[in-house]
C-alpha cells in the first residue's frame, strides 16, 4: 500500500474539517499527517522518507518543495484562500496534480495547463422526515465575517415580516464586538456568543428552517451543505462554492451585499426550495460516493517529476519564508523565480535569486549585460519575460536591470534592442538610470542599437536601469503583451557619444 | 482496389474536436478500398495524442486567427512561393509541394480532404500546377467549417469555388462531396457540377438501449462545449425540466465550457449547481464519449439554426451509429436528415423540446429501439453507397 503524507493547515488540527478526505484516502493508502502554520517563518520539517505521495490540503505554496524533491504531489486548494493567488502561484506548482472542490478554481488552473480533477462533495442527507416545515420562516445566522460586510446590519435588510424569528450567533472569526441591528417588531430576535459544544449549537440551528451562509465564499462549504442536507432554505452570497451548489431559486437563493431586501417569495416557494436542496444532497451524495474511486485513481496516477536536488535544497527553506512574509513578498519571490519553479521553463541557472530576501544585485563584467539565453538572470529585476536565444522581451511597458559596479567613469550606454513587430508605427523608449532620465527615442521595428550619453557621476555602486516603452501589444501568435526585446546593454567611455542608429 | 489514399487535414492540430477522430474513422473505413492509407495532419498536433500515432505531422498552421495555438509564429518571409500575395497560401502551397514530393504522389494515388479547409485545397491546387507528372485523384469533402476560412480574400467562398470550377487543368480528377444533402445541393449550384453527399461512415458499433422500461432517463449533451451547439440553451431547458421533475427522473450529462475563456464561467457554475446535472470536461478521450453514449437514453442537440443551416453534425451521426435517438431543433441541415431517417425528433421551439423531454420517463423502449434500428440501417446503407459511388470503390459497400 502506498504511503501518503497528508499536510494540512494547523487550524484544521482543531476543526477536523479535512477528516472526511483523510478517511477516503485511507481506503487505498497508508496516511501520515502533518500540520503547518503558514504564518510561522520557521522552516517546516516533514518526515517524507518512504513517502510515495504528498497531499497538500490548503497549503498550496509548499508544492514546489515536494516537486523539486521528485515526489508525486497533489494540491487541494480552497477557493476562499487561493482564488486571488496570481498565475505564478499555480505555475510554480506546474509539476503537481490539483484536486479542485471548486469549479471556479478548477477553471482557472486548467486554463494554466495544470493536471486537474474536479470533485463535488456532498455530506449524508438527513432523513426526509426531518425536513422542516415552512409555515413561517425561522432563520439562523452566524456572524463570522462582519468585517467583510456580512454582518447583522446587512442581514437586517433581508429579514422582513415573513420571518417569525432570527437567531444571530455573534462569534466572529478573529473575535471582536460588532454592532447589533434593529429589526422590525414582528420578528423575534435572539442572540448568542457562545455554545457549550456542538450539541448546543445544533439545538439552536435545528430550530430554524432558513440558513444564512456565514461567509462570502467557501472552499467547500460544509456548513452550507449540511443546511441543504437538512432541507433548509439556504441563502448565500453569489460566489464560489455557494453558486456551484445553489442554482438560484431552484435549491437555494443567491444574494449579494448590494441587496436592500430579499426578493419576494411565498412559504410554498420556500418549502419547494428546501425540498429541492435536500434532493440535491441525496442525489449529490450518490454522485460523490461514485466519484471516489476515480478520485483515488487520479491521486495514485500522479506522476513524479525529476528530482532537482539543488532547487530542493533552497526552496525547502525559502518558499515558506517568502510566503510567511506576506502576499507582496511572496508574489515578488514568485515573479523573480518563476522561470526556475515552473517545470515548463528553463532549468535553474543561478540559485541566488531563489533566496527570499530582497533582490541581491551582482557586479557586471566589462560593462556588459548580455540578455541572450538567460545570461542576464542575475541582473533582471521586475518586468522581464523569460529569456530567449536572441534576447529577452519586456513583458508590458516597463522592466529594470539591477547591477553593481566597481568604480567606473562611464559616459555612455549602448542598448541593442528591437521593437515588437506588431507595432505598425514607431514606439517611444525612455531610459532611466538611477531615477534620472537619460534619453527618449522614437524607434522603428527591427534590431537597432542606440547610444545614450550619461554623466559619470550618475553611476553608483548599486544601479537600476529602467526601460519604459509607451506601447505593448500581443501578436497573433503570442499572448504576452510585448514591447521591446533587449539583446545587450553595454556601458563604456568614448570621446563623443553618437545618439543615432548604427 | 486502389494503391494509396492520402488523407489530408491541415486543421488537425488540436487534441480535441472532431478532426483527429475523423482522421481515424475515415482511415479505418476507406482502408477497405486501398492498399495503403496515409494520414497527414498539422505539425502542431500533440505528439502524445491517443490514436494519432499514424498521423504524419506535416502541415504548418495557416489558421492562427481562427484557431490560436500558443507559440505558433507568423509565416516567415523566406518562402519559395513568396510571390503569392497571401503568405498563408504561400505556406500551404509550399507544404503541399513538399508532401507530394516526399510521398512521390502520382496518378495512382488519391488525395482526400475529409474536412476541407481553404488553404489545404488551394495549396494543393497551386502545388499541382507546377508539377509535370499526372495528378492524383482529389476528393474534397465540405463540412461547412474551414473551407472558406481566409482573411486574405474579400469573398473566400467565391475564391475557392472559382478555383475548383477552373480545376486548373486537372481533367476532372477532382470531385466534391458535402456532409448533408442540403449542403451538397447548395454547392452543386455554385460549382455547376453534381456534388456527392458523404456523411460520416459507420464510426461506432451499435449498442441497444437499456431495455428496462423504467422511469430513469439519462440525456447526454455531447456537443455542448460550444456556443453554436447550444451551450447557452442548456440552462433554460434543464432548469425548466428540473422544475417539473423534482424527483430527478431525468438526468443530464453536459460537457462544460471552461478553461478557454472565462466569460461563461458564471453561467457554467449555475448549470453545475442544478440538481441532476453531471458535468464533465469539455474535451475528453473518445472512450469516455462512447461510454456516455452507451449509458444515455437520448442525445440532446439544441444547435443554432443559423450556424447549422448547411452543416451536418458529426455528433448526430455518432449518436446514430451507437443507436441513440437525438432531440434537436428544426431548420438545420442535419435536422432534415433526422426527419428523413427517423433517428430522433425535431422541434420548432424550446417549449416543445422540454415537453418532449418531460414525457420520456416511463416510455416503452421497444418501439424506440425498433425505430432507431431502422434509421441506422437506412443511414449506413446510404452512407456506404455514397462513398462507394464517390470513390468509385464498390469495396466500400459492405453491409453488415
Amino acid at each position: 500500500m502506498k504511503r501518503v503524507l497528508f499536510i494540512g493547515h494547523e487550524f484544521h488540527r482543531k476543526t477536523r474539517s479535512s477528516d472526511f478526505f483523510k478517511e477516503l484516502l485511507r481506503d487505498r493508502f497508508e496516511v501520515e499527517e502533518a500540520f503547518v502554520d503558514p504564518d510561522d517563518e520557521t522552516e517546516p520539517r516533514f518526515n517524507d522518507r518512504d513517502i510515495d505521495i504528498v497531499v497538500l490540503w490548503q497549503i498550496d505554496y509548499l508544492a514546489p518543495i515536494f516537486i523539486a524533491r521528485g515526489l508525486p504531489t497533489i494540491v487541494i486548494p480552497m477557493y476562499d484562500g487561493s482564488s486571488a493567488m496570481p498565475d505564478e502561484h499555480w505555475r510554480a506548482m506546474s509539476g503537481a496534480s490539483i484536486v479542485a472542490f471548486s469549479l471556479a478554481l478548477y477553471s482557472k488552473v486548467r486554463r494554466l495547463g495544470a493536471r486537474t480533477h474536479l470533485v463535488k462533495y456532498f455530506p449524508e442527507p438527513a432523513d426526509r422526515s426531518s425536513i422542516p416545515s415552512f409555515e413561517a420562516l425561522r432563520a439562523f445566522f452566524w456572524e463570522r465575517t462582519p468585517k467583510l460586510g456580512l454582518d447583522e446590519i446587512f442581514v437586517a435588510k433581508l429579514i422582513d415580516e415573513r420571518f417569525a424569528s432570527l437567531h444571530v450567533h455573534k462569534a466572529a472569526d478573529g473575535g471582536g464586538n460588532h454592532p447589533e441591528a434593529s429589526f422590525q417588531a414582528s420578528t423575534e430576535i435572539t442572540r448568542s456568543s457562545w455554545f457549550n459544544g456542538r450539541d448546543e449549537y445544533e439545538d439552536e440551528l435545528f430550530k430554524s428552517n432558513v440558513f444564512l451562509a456565514p461567509r462570502l465564499s467557501e472552499g467547500i462549504g460544509l456548513s452550507l451543505l449540511e443546511a441543504m442536507a437538512r432541507g433548509q432554505l439556504v441563502i448565500a452570497n453569489d460566489d464560489s462554492t455557494h453558486n456551484e451548489y445553489i442554482a438560484n431559486w431552484h435549491n437555494g437563493i443567491l444574494i449579494n451585499l448590494s441587496l436592500d431586501s430579499l426578493p419576494p417569495f411565498t412559504f410554498a416557494d420556500a418549502a419547494a426550495i428546501g425540498l429541492s436542496a435536500w434532493q440535491s444532497v441525496v442525489d449529490g451524495r450518490a454522485q460523490w460516493l461514485a466519484s471516489i474511486p476515480g478520485l483515488l485513481d487520479f491521486i495514485e496516477a500522479t506522476p513524479a517529476g525529476e528530482p532537482k536536488p539543488r532547487l530542493y535544497s533552497i526552496v525547502r527553506r525559502e518558499v515558506h519564508r517568502a510566503y510567511a512574509r506576506g502576499a507582496f513578498n511572496y508574489r515578488r519571490w514568485l515573479d523573480r523565480n518563476i522561470q526556475f519553479l515552473d517545470s515548463t521553463e528553463r532549468e535553474m541557472i543561478n540559485d541566488d535569486s531563489l533566496f527570499s530576501r530582497p533582490f541581491r544585485a551582482q557586479e557586471i563584467l566589462d560593462g556588459i549585460i548580455d540578455l541572450k539565453g538567460g545570461a542576464a538572470a542575475p541582473y533582471m529585476g521586475d518586468g522581464w519575460s523569460a529569456s530567449e536565444e536572441d534576447g529577452c522581451w519586456i513583458d508590458g511597458h516597463k522592466a529594470e536591470l539591477i547591477f553593481l559596479v566597481a568604480e567606473q567613469h562611464w559616459t555612455e550606454v549602448q542598448i541593442e534592442f528591437r521593437m515588437n513587430d506588431a507595432f505598425n508605427d514607431k514606439a517611444s523608449l525612455a531610459l532611466l538610470l538611477n531615477d534620472v532620465l537619460i534619453g527618449v527615442a522614437h524607434v522603428e521595428p527591427g534590431w537597432k542599437s542606440l547610444t545614450f550619453r550619461i554623466e559619470p557621476t550618475l553611476i553608483e555602486r548599486r544601479n537600476v536601469l529602467v526601460f519604459h516603452v509607451d506601447r505593448a501589444e500581443s501578436t497573433r501568435s503570442d499572448g504576452r503583451l510585448l514591447s521591446l526585446a533587449v539583446r545587450q546593454v553595454s556601458f563604456g567611455v568614448t570621446d563623443a557619444s553618437v545618439d543615432a542608429y548604427s | 482496389m486502389r494503391r494509396r489514399l492520402v488523407i489530408c487535414d491541415p486543421v488537425c492540430v488540436l487534441a480535441y474536436g472532431h478532426n483527429a477522430s475523423a482522421m481515424n474513422h475515415f482511415s479505418r473505413f476507406l482502408s477497405l478500398a486501398y492498399t495503403d492509407v496515409v494520414q497527414v495532419g498539422g505539425v502542431n498536433l500533440p505528439v502524445n495524442l491517443p490514436n494519432s500515432e499514424e498521423v504524419k505531422r506535416h502541415f504548418r498552421h495557416y489558421y492562427y486567427e481562427q484557431i490560436p495555438i500558443p507559440r505558433v509564429f507568423k509565416p516567415s518571409d523566406d518562402l519559395e512561393y513568396s510571390l503569392l500575395a497571401d503568405p498563408q497560401e504561400a505556406m500551404a502551397t509550399e507544404d503541399m509541394a513538399e508532401l507530394l514530393a516526399q510521398l512521390d504522389v502520382d496518378r495512382d494515388d488519391d488525395l482526400f480532404f475529409p474536412s476541407a479547409d481553404f488553404y489545404g485545397v488551394v495549396g494543393l491546387l497551386n502545388a499541382l500546377q507546377s508539377r509535370s507528372s499526372a495528378p492524383p485523384r482529389i476528393f474534397v469533402r465540405f463540412i461547412g467549417v474551414m473551407e472558406f476560412a481566409s482573411e486574405a480574400y474579400r469573398d473566400p467562398e467565391h475564391e475557392l469555388i472559382s478555383r475548383l470550377r477552373a480545376e486548373n487543368g486537372l481533367d476532372g480528377r477532382i470531385s466534391c462531396a458535402a456532409e448533408t444533402p442540403t449542403y451538397a445541393d447548395y454547392l452543386s449550384e455554385r460549382l455547376d457540377t453534381p456534388v456527392f453527399c458523404a456523411s460520416y461512415p459507420e464510426v461506432y458499433q451499435q449498442r441497444d438501449l437499456d431495455q428496462t422500461d423504467g422511469e430513469a432517463v439519462r440525456i447526454y449533451c455531447p456537443g455542448s462545449p460550444r456556443l453554436d451547439k447550444g451551450y447557452l440553451d442548456l440552462m433554460p431547458i434543464i432548469s425548466e425540466v428540473r422544475r417539473n421533475d423534482p424527483e430527478l427522473k431525468i438526468r443530464f450529462v453536459v460537457h462544460h465550457l471552461l478553461g478557454e475563456n472565462s466569460a461563461f464561467d458564471s453561467y457554467t457554475s449555475q448549470l453545475y449547481a442544478l440538481p441532476g446535472v453531471e458535468m464533465i470536461a469539455g474535451y475528453v478521450e473518445e472512450e469516455r464519449i462512447l461510454s456516455e453514449y452507451h449509458r444515455c437514453s437520448a442525445v440532446l442537440l439544441p444547435y443554432d439554426r443559423a450556424t447549422y443551416r448547411l452543416r451536418g453534425s458529426a455528433v448526430m451521426m455518432e449518436a446514430l451509429a451507437v443507436g441513440r435517438p437525438v432531440l434537436t431543433y428544426n431548420d438545420t441541415a442535419f435536422a432534415n436528415q433526422v426527419l428523413h431517417y427517423g433517428n430522433g425528433s425535431v422541434y420548432s421551439d424550446r417549449s416543445a423540446m422540454i415537453e418532449a423531454i418531460l414525457a420520456l420517463p416511463g416510455k416503452s423502449i421497444a418501439p424506440i429501439q425498433n425505430r432507431i434500428n431502422q434509421a441506422r440501417k437506412r443511414y449506413m446503407i446510404d452512407s456506404m453507397a455514397g462513398y462507394a459511388a464517390w470513390f468509385q470503390a464498390p469495396e466500400l459497400m459492405s453491409i453488415r
